[in-house]
């Protein structure tokens, strides 16, 4: 993105060339990344953006393509959240993130593949298909950014949007071999964010390194009075720098590490981290108690939320109606029934079970108990450390059809993921080496709340050091 | 004097007269061309979010203060959730734990003799569309204007034990809300709509019977009518609860924060699916 903006200033490429390259690489791409792809509108901004370089406009977003995760909203450009229930879905309004990324000139490319609702960690909930892991077609790009995480590795884009509820943006990131960043909550708007789990969804950028999602992070964060849980606070730019290590307190939790991280991960996470030591970082133990129920705590909000945001999909305003039932409820039920796919089902099934009379003691109110105990663990711990390191998801990327059998074993690799989420802290994920087969690895660097802009400063210095982020599938 | 009593607690709906709505900017103006005052937002498409009303705040204080309640510092929202056609979400966004107002009171004078009800809480919440139906062919539709019109709800202790004293009460409020400004109490377009609870029990007995909700009574002529009839129904009584009045639909309460859909979904039966706006 970077070397695509000062390309553009040395005129030895225009974006609509650029744009058409890009276009025509999406066109003979087989790893179903997009769902659509706006090519009239793409090229229409391109040619905006090159007259505004040509006046000497300096953002350096304008004219860069960059896709958009099919569960944010764009004005006149379908959005289906790859469900059959909302495929001829086109909204009248542009999200929060989009409207900031046209304003300075960004090129939005399309709508990229994702698990259905973003509920999933496989991209293969999806409606329309399985989007297939550019380092190997066989695998899977994880989940449920899998299409923008593709699409950025495989240069279908110089960046992307992905939601991010219990690592879907950092999951993907560390299976494609990119960088991907959650940023702390309330820090990025979610108005046109189709929500899944309301207090745990983040839009969080993803680019081939740290400083592109630094510089992608700076466009789309800021304050909107339209998303009540955006905070006002004013921002500046983030440093490109990179942050100076030395003295810095980097905390890493034994319980990252535990038997069955398998063998690959944990080699290069560990030599990431020495990495870090070797340029002037402290490497500090430190306990996370409660982390353990953080999955099970996960796995009781955001279904409980999303049966509750997903009851609108009911087939009367939008969407796709099922017939024209003469009764109401056979309407609601048929719509339903063949409008979502089995996991959206069974989260919703789950959620509703949850929040209903005489459970919701013990389940939500529970779980959002623990919530609280492992947001309290982060802060004693972030009085002990700058920041925390480890491993983004205990595998590397599996086989496309693996495990679509067993949801549980799915959700357990969620366990790294997860706690930023439910602590409204951020994470991202940086590529730190290749497993037996070649398949990227990624580390997690989880910061205090705002520390958004140490975590990606610690990344450009890791980034200056190593060369994982270059190699391409 | 009967040998029965009522025991009456009123839920009183009262439409705000804010410019905008409760959580998006869309107009409150009543009786215009049917969604025409609509937006992605209270339409419930996805994607969006809420913003509250300042004014609508502003407003249930200030009924607060003149009922003298407690204004609490600390207000939650809750979703009370049930799939209805003229519910865009799915779900109310209302107040159940924390609501706005909290334990004050009214006085009523009937017959000369002055009486204090009690006020249990005064919350916020948002108003759903209106069904229309045509009973001409199996269709319904659906007129959003109203979906998202800012309510306060205002709930009696069931200290009301005539429908004299019901009717008073009502009209009190009525004054109240009006001299206030924050409700123009138009009954007719449904600015003032009031619940009744109802039960019947023994003179004198402290135990409360079998209660019967009786929902969206627009005139202080219904409630006159209604409150009058319980009293007199079905004598001699059998010990313990007061069975509920069979002539009347008794409409369960919904005891759940997040209710599922199967109390209501029974309810749905017969309706027809709705014609998009």
């Amino acid at each position: 993105m970077l070397d695509t903006a000062r390309r553009y200033r040395k005129e030895d490429l225009s974006p609509p060339a650029h744009v058409e390259s890009v276009l025509a690489r999406i066109r003979a791409s087989e790893l179903n990344a997009f769902v659509a792809v706006d090519e009239q509108g793409a090229l229409r901004d391109a040619a905006a953006a090159a007259s505004r370089i040509e006046r000497g406009q300096e953002d350096l977003l304008l004219g860069i393509p960059i896709a958009v995760k099919d569960n944010i909203c764009t004005k006149g450009l379908h959005t289906t959240c790859a469900s059959n229930l909302l495929k001829n879905f086109v909204p009248p309004y542009d999200a929060h993130v989009v409207e900031l990324l046209r304003n300075c000139g960004a090129v939005v490319l399309g709508k990229t593949n994702l698990d259905e609702f973003a509920m999933g960690s496989t991209t293969a909930t999806s409606s329309f298909g399985p989007t297939k892991n550019p380092w190997d077609m066989t695998k899977t790009p994880g989940g449920s950014s899998g299409g923008s995480a593709a699409a950025v590795a495989a240069g279908l884009c110089d960046g992307a949007l992905g939601s991010d509820t219990g690592g879907s943006v950092r999951q993907p990131a560390s299976f494609c071999g990119i960088t991907g960043l959650k940023p702390t909550y309330g820090t990025v708007s979610r108005y046109g964010l189709v929500a899944f789990a309301s207090s745990l969804d983040q839009i969080g950028p993803m680019g081939r390194n740290a400083r592109d999602v630094a510089v992608l992070f700076d466009a789309i964060r800021g304050h909107d009075p339209r998303d009540s849980t955006s905070i006002p606070r004013q921002y500046s730019p983030t440093s490109l720098d990179g942050l100076d290590l030395h003295g810095l307190r980097i905390g890493v939790p034994e319980i990252f590490f535990p038997q069955g991280l398998s063998r690959e991960v944990e080699r290069a996470v560990r030599f990431a981290i020495t990495v870090f030591a070797d340029l002037g970082a402290i490497i500090v133990p430190i306990e996370l108690p409660h982390l353990r129920y953080g999955v099970a705590a996960y796995y009781i909000i955001a279904p409980a939320e999303a049966s509750s945001n997903l009851a609108r999909y009911d087939g009367v305003r939008f969407g796709v109606r099922d017939s024209d039932e003469e009764d109401l409820f056979e309407m609601y039920c048929k719509t339903r029934s063949k409008g979502f796919g089995d996991e959206v089902k069974r989260r919703i099934m789950l959620g509703t079970y949850a929040l209903s009379a005489g459970y919701y003691e013990a389940y939500y109110r529970k779980a959002s108990q623990v919530r609280t105990l492992i947001a309290g663990d982060f802060r004693r711990a972030f009085d002990r450390c700058d920041m925390i390191a480890g491993p983004t998801v205990p595998v590397t990327a599996f086989g496309l059809g693996d495990m679509v059998d067993d949801p549980l074993s799915i959700y357990l690799l969620d366990i790294y993921t997860i706690p930023a989420n439910l602590a409204g802290i951020p994470a991202l994920s940086v590529p730190c080496g290749f497993g037996d087969n070649g398949m990227p690895v990624g580390l997690q660097l989880l910061g205090p709340p705002f520390g958004d802009e140490t975590i990606l400063g610690a990344a450009m210095t890791f980034q200056d050091r190593t060369r994982f982020h270059e190699v391409r599938p | 004097m009967s040998v029965f009593e009522a025991v009456i607690g009123l839920e009183v709906h009262a439409q705000l007269l804010t410019v905008s709505k409760i959580f998006c900017g869309c107009s409150t103006s009543f009786g215009l061309a049917p969604n025409t005052n609509t937006c992605p937002i209270c339409l419930g498409l996805p994607g969006v979010l809420p913003v509250l009303n300042r004014k609508a705040v502003d407003f249930g204080i200030r009924l607060g203060l003149a009922l003298g309640c407690v204004i609490q510092e600390r207000n939650v929202f809750a979703r009370k959730n049930y799939f209805y056609p003229d519910l865009p979400k799915g779900y109310q966004i209302t107040q159940y734990d924390n609501p706005l107002c909290a334990g004050g009171h009214l006085d009523i004078e009937v017959k000369g003799v002055m009486k204090r009800i009690g006020i249990r809480r005064i919350h916020m919440e948002e108003d759903a569309g209106k069904n229309i139906h045509d009973d001409s062919r199996p269709r319904s539709y659906i007129d959003f204007n109203r979906a998202g019109v800012p309510l306060l709800e205002i709930v009696t202790e069931p200290d009301i034990t005539t429908s004299e004293e019901a009717v008073t009460y009502l009209k009190e409020l009525r004054l109240v809300l009006m001299y206030l400004g924050v409700s123009d109490g138009n009954m007719e377009e449904g600015s003032f709509r009031c619940d009744a609870n109802v039960s019947v029990r023994t003179r004198g007995s402290g135990s409360m019977g079998t209660r019967t909700e009786l929902k969206n009574m627009n005139s202080f002529r219904n409630v006159q009518r209604i409150s009058l009839r319980r009293p007199s129904c079905g004598t001699p009584l059998p010990a313990g609860p007061v069975p509920c009045d069979p002539r009347r639909k008794a409409t369960t309460t919904a005891t759940s924060r997040i209710p599922t859909w199967s109390p209501w979904s029974s309810m749905l039966r017969g309706w027809t699916a709705s014609a998009r706006p």
